[in-house]
């Protein structure tokens, strides 16, 4: 660095400008890095590991909700003595909740932001 | 595991709770088991992370130090994404939740170990926090209003009789699938590892047909690192997943 320079006049302004364009530059710099460093993340993040933690969703979303829906029929009709007419249309809306389930799911990408408003 | 014979091959044996101090109170077995002794271990192991990891509060971080700083940031995002800026006060369960699960995974892939979350009433214990953490927080928040959840805004009335209950179901499926993921993806790993690494000992105790060893040995070389991916994966989802259940919690309605 040009210690001699530092007492010579017009010293303030020289140094403010030079702070203005290495701030420019350092702004420049942070943004190419950042945006390069998302691009990357996109790229290797979002492959495999998030289409893995998808299927384990989907997977799961459907096999509980048919199980929940069957489990409270098989109980509704075990209070009420009604067998098997309870467990037969809990198991169908169920169904029906782990396909809903499902396809909330593929049609609102994982973790986007709020949902839609209506 | 060696007895008789041949080597007897037990995938099932590394999931068994066994008591290290019994202690009945009442009816109730509160033994201290293997099982609370890893919570206790991955506790420790989480704790000392971030103590240790944010004790230096360096310009430059370190090893641990960016460790800390990156799960804490990580989840941080997550929430914020999610959640909004509202979302900030559930950050403390969220990372907490994270990080348990992560660190229980990751304990669990050590050879020997005991794995907490290959057991579905701990998964379910921590999906049960969730769950109720939304229903308390709706509630108290939102009153009634927060039902309006079950009931889809512009839906003609006499579809509302099937819809409800759909939603009533997708609602209650919620834990149970958050647990049954959990715990079935570490049960089925571990179980998997186990399986492949009694092929290798069998092949190993049969004669000639050891040259095949090396086969089983690389599928289990692979499965383990499989095992790191889902380890983290699945403490990532169960952390994405709290955060959008709990974001019903805040913004009940849609």
């Amino acid at each position: 660095m040009p210690t001699a320079d530092r007492n010579a006049p017009g010293d303030d302004e020289a140094l403010k400008k030079r702070l203005e364009t290495l701030t420019k530059a350092l702004d420049g710099k942070r943004q190419e890095t950042e945006e390069t460093a998302r691009a990357s993340e996109k790229s290797s993040n979002g492959g495999i590991g998030k289409a893995m933690g998808t299927g384990f969703r989907v997977a799961s979303e459907l096999a509980a909700a048919i199980l929940v829906g069957g489990l409270l029929g098989w109980q509704i009709d075990r209070w009420a003595g009604t067998d098997p007419w309870f467990l037969l249309l809990f198991l169908l809306l169920g169904i029906v909740a782990g396909f809903w389930n499902v396809y909330k799911l593929a049609a609102r990408p994982t973790g986007a932001g709020e949902p839609p408003q209506q | 595991m060696a007895a008789g014979t041949g080597p007897v091959i037990d995938p099932i044996h590394q999931f068994e709770v066994h008591p290290i101090v019994p202690l009945k109170i009442g009816g109730l077995d509160l033994s201290f088991t293997n099982s609370s002794l890893y919570m206790m271990i991955v506790l420790g192991v989480v704790v000392t992370i971030m103590l240790i990891g944010t004790s230096g509060r360096a310009l430059i971080p370190g090893r641990l130090q960016s460790m800390a700083e990156m799960l804490y940031e990580f989840i941080e995002d997550t929430c914020k994404s999610t959640m909004g800026s509202h979302g900030r006060k559930f950050l403390p369960l969220v990372f907490s939740l994270f990080m348990f699960v992560l660190f229980s995974n990751l304990v669990g892939l050590i050879p020997g170990t005991f794995t907490v979350t290959s057991h579905i009433i701990v998964t379910f214990a921590l999906a049960a926090v969730v769950i109720l953490t939304v229903l308390i927080y709706g509630i108290a928040k939102h009153g009634t209003h927060f039902f309006g959840l079950f009931v889809p805004s512009g839906v003609p009335k006499p579809l509302l009789l099937l819809i409800v209950p759909i939603e009533v179901i997708s609602f209650i499926s919620r834990p149970i699938s958050l647990s049954m993921r959990l715990f079935a993806n570490m049960l089925a790993g571990h179980i998997a590892l186990k399986v492949f690494a009694g092929f290798l000992l069998m092949l190993g105790a049969a004669g000639g047909w050891f040259a095949l060893a090396p086969l089983p040995l690389a599928m289990i070389v692979a499965l383990t690192a499989l095992e790191f991916l889902v380890a983290g994966l699945q403490a990532f989802v169960f952390a994405v997943l709290t955060c959008i259940y709990l974001n019903d919690a805040l913004h009940p309605g849609h």
